[in-house]
């Protein structure tokens, strides 16, 4: 009896939460939408001069397939790049789904050997070593990679390791956040001291560290009082951990705006369902939170393949080592959601963007953030990739991170900076 | 006490889907039939109402609420029920193997669900490969305005969309008609004794296509939930995860009650989640997210020590019935 009246009891909430919805519906109010897209992808023009041969083949191997964020992102540069060349679609091949295992290998030597590429590019962390067996058997083929960190030391010369300065890209994507965090502020939404931004991040590497700091250097940049707390997942795609980490930042950690660097939608979704304003990563989610995104910062790998491809041809050799940077275009930024954002946003980051491309703007510019206090003068950085710090990478006031030439293409920022909390790390 | 409500309201809301699907595979198992289809059959589920969704959203300027609501609502029943008729014929009809062929639904819906996901957001040309269900899935994850003033009264206890209230309802209707009704003891008989039960002139053939496609769309209704309420209507393939095997975990938990289920899957719910609010470090969510398996295991194990019969699966789960055996 007592379960019967309870499912009696459960059926009339459901129905009055039924037209409780049915009747807060109203039209949807006008919006002004996303505006234009502050650093776009430019359009790729072959370079004057270059001839593409007929027989010209190249291979591009992927972790996932394009209903992956991640590696959507490389195949779309890589389709853009290859039509606008004029590269015929028997002459260029895409591997989709490829694990970092010894079907690697396979992929490698099925795009060398019988396919006959002559270059053959994985974009993930994990492919590099098995791209590293198979550039020693195919001499005459170019073997690249995204995000790896052994070309320069493995002695190998047809390896090449390849990134982008997106630590630029989110401390724009910094300055966003900033200012909306001043106009809450000046709204008198919070106080200056509940400026605190939350951050969902995979995993606890460089790349995310970096990430996170520069985010959190822009969004300082322009709103000093910030503060940051960052959860781990410990997984770059799971749209569960994240949307939980996100919730979890936002109602026990009192996070006022959050941004992520992990490939799924959690972060955005729970964001939006909160009404709290979110930066998101690695492409444009207006579409899925209209009412808080901000801005998105990417790489865009495009720039990249037509300089490997291009190189070949010329007969050119192509750097051991490469980091695109926003004067490459391999930095882009979406447009700003003009219904979100704060006034003054778009000027605000497009100064940072010139900074940038003169050069007399450092994200890690050491004046401006502390280690326990203290403003480094030098730090010891793993470069090499054995994780232990070797090379100094502070010179002139800044810590020069993702220097191709110098030290490596990669992310080497791995310093917890004080503003920021870790709340769930372990080393 | 507000950190402890929205603990509780996140584990709710994680542990909702589980719940669909626990009810759903309790209601097929207590016919007899094993069905390892579900998680398939919620990816089916949850493509088909996004599908559904897709089509009317795009279709018109202004989203019309109730439409909004039905339109996935039936697409996704619809598609549940079909692969679930897919799985009957196959294990009642034509005596096939239901393991092999509940594991093959499963490879089946995922993939299903991944390509017409897939084709979806090549639709979309979005720069980020989702599809976004936004404007109607706002209907489905709208809650009483009066929850938010209640504090963690209303955190707990009204701040959910109407399927999260429609999961407990099923999963109390479904222990009181198994337990109470004539249809409920009928079910009971066939997957305990179908022999027996086609004796006392029981339809079993009926019975078990009822149960199977009744509880094939209830955990169907598992992935809806997930695309249209948690996730506020986005799609992305692969974002439903493992949560129908540990649907079909919660099952052995819950020792086939369907109202344990409710416990042991808002149990659940809080363990996938409990990592961000004991700020568990990062090496040890995997451990955390664990436990509802280690949970289940021990639950056999206890199970079987015990032999409570009451406590037991139906005993005729897993095989065919065919009347001419002897």
């Amino acid at each position: 009896m007592a379960k019967k009246i309870l499912a009696l009891v459960l059926a009339v909430v459901m129905c009055a939460t039924m037209i409780a919805t049915l009747a807060s519906c109203g039209k949807d109010d006008e919006k002004l939408g996303e505006g234009a897209e502050l650093l776009p992808r430019k359009t790729i023009t072959k370079t004057e001069g270059v001839t593409i041969p007929a027989d010209f083949k190249i291979g591009l191997i992927c972790l996932h397939d394009e209903n992956s964020t991640y590696d959507k992102n490389f195949i779309d540069a890589f389709k853009q790049v290859v039509t606008a060349l004029g590269i015929s679609s028997d002459n260029y091949f895409i591997k989709t789904g490829i694990g970092e295992d010894d079907t690697c290998e396979a992929a490698a030597r099925d795009l060398a050997g019988n396919k006959g590429c002559n270059i053959v590019f994985a974009d993930s962390f994990g492919h590099e070593q098995f791209l590293k067996k198979v550039a020693v058997d195919y001499p005459q083929v170019q073997f690249c990679h995204a995000t790896g960190t052994s070309a320069k030391t493995a002695g190998i010369a047809n390896l090449h390791n390849a990134f982008a300065s997106i630590y630029e890209g989110r401390y724009c994507a910094g300055i966003a956040a900033g200012m909306k965090l001043n106009e809450m502020i000046n709204k008198g939404e919070i106080t200056a001291d509940q400026a605190i931004i939350g951050y969902v991040g995979a995993f606890t590497y460089a790349e995310v560290v970096s990430g996170l700091t520069a985010f959190f250097l822009g969004a300082r940049s322009v709103c000093e009082s910030v503060t940051m707390k960052v959860r781990f997942t410990g997984s770059w795609y799971d749209q569960g951990k994240e949307q939980e980490a996100a919730s979890a930042l936002i109602t026990n950690d009192k996070c006022v705006l959050i941004s992520q660097h992990a490939d799924s939608l959690g972060a955005p979704t729970a964001c939006e369902q909160a009404g709290v304003p979110n930066v998101s990563y690695n492409g444009s989610t207006y579409s899925a939170g209209e009412n808080t995104f901000l801005i998105s910062s990417a790489i865009n790998w495009a720039p990249y393949f037509q300089y490997i491809i291009e190189q070949f041809c010329k007969g050119e050799a192509i750097a051991t080592d490469w980091c695109g940077t926003i004067a490459t275009n391999s930095v882009v930024l979406s447009g700003l959601n003009l219904d979100v954002i704060a006034e003054g946003t778009e000027a605000k980051i497009r100064e940072a963007i010139e900074g940038f491309k003169n050069g007399t703007l450092h994200v890690f510019d050491t004046s401006k953030w502390t280690l326990n206090g203290e403003h480094l003068t030098s730090y010891l950085a793993d470069v090499d990739g054995d994780f232990t710090g070797e090379t100094n990478v502070i010179h002139d006031g800044y810590f020069d991170e993702s220097n191709a030439v110098s030290f490596r293409s990669a992310p080497y920022f791995d310093i917890k900076i004080d503003g920021i909390t870790f709340l769930n790390e372990m080393f | 006490m507000n950190f402890i409500a929205q603990f509780l309201q996140r584990a709710i809301l994680q542990g909702t889907p589980l719940l669909f699907g626990a009810t759903g595979e309790i209601i097929t198992e207590k016919s007899g039939n094993l069905n390892l289809g579900i998680p398939g059959i919620m990816y089916v589920g949850a493509i088909s109402g996004v599908i559904g969704g897709f089509f009317y959203q795009s279709s018109v300027k202004s989203v019309n609420p109730f439409l909004a609501i039905m339109i996935p609502l039936l697409s996704c029943l619809l598609g549940s029920l079909l692969v679930s008729l897919i799985y009957s014929f196959l294990t009642i009809t034509l005596h096939a193997n239901q393991n092999v062929t509940g594991l093959a639904l499963t490879t089946f819906g995922v993939g299903f669900g991944n390509f017409f996901g897939g084709s979806l957001i090549k639709i979309t040309k979005s720069e980020v490969p989702y599809v976004a269900l936004t404007k109607i899935a706002k209907y489905y994850h709208s809650s009483f305005p009066f929850a938010k003033k209640l504090g963690w009264f209303g955190t707990l206890f009204f701040s959910y969309g109407f399927l999260v209230y429609l999961a407990l309802i099923l999963a109390i209707v479904a222990t009181v008609l198994l337990k109470k009704s004539k249809v409920g003891l009928h079910l009971r008989a066939v997957g305990e004794n179908p022999a027996t039960a086609d004796a006392a002139g029981i339809p079993v053939t009926g019975y078990k296509y009822f149960a199977t496609c009744i509880g094939g769309m209830v955990a169907g209704l598992g992935g809806l939930y997930f695309i249209m309420d948690y996730s506020g209507g986005i799609w992305s393939n692969n974002g439903f995860g493992d949560r129908g095997w540990l649907a079909i975990a919660i099952v052995i938990f819950a020792i086939w009650r369907p109202n344990l289920a409710i416990f042991a899957s808002y149990l659940f719910g809080g363990l996938y989640i409990l990592f961000n609010y004991i700020n568990a470090s990062m090496q040890l969510i995997p451990i955390i997210q664990m436990i509802p398996y280690v949970v289940t295991i021990l639950a056999l194990i206890l199970t079987s020590i015990r032999k409570k019969r009451e406590n037991q699966p139906p005993a005729a789960l897993g095989q065919t019935y065919f009347r001419e055996d002897r």
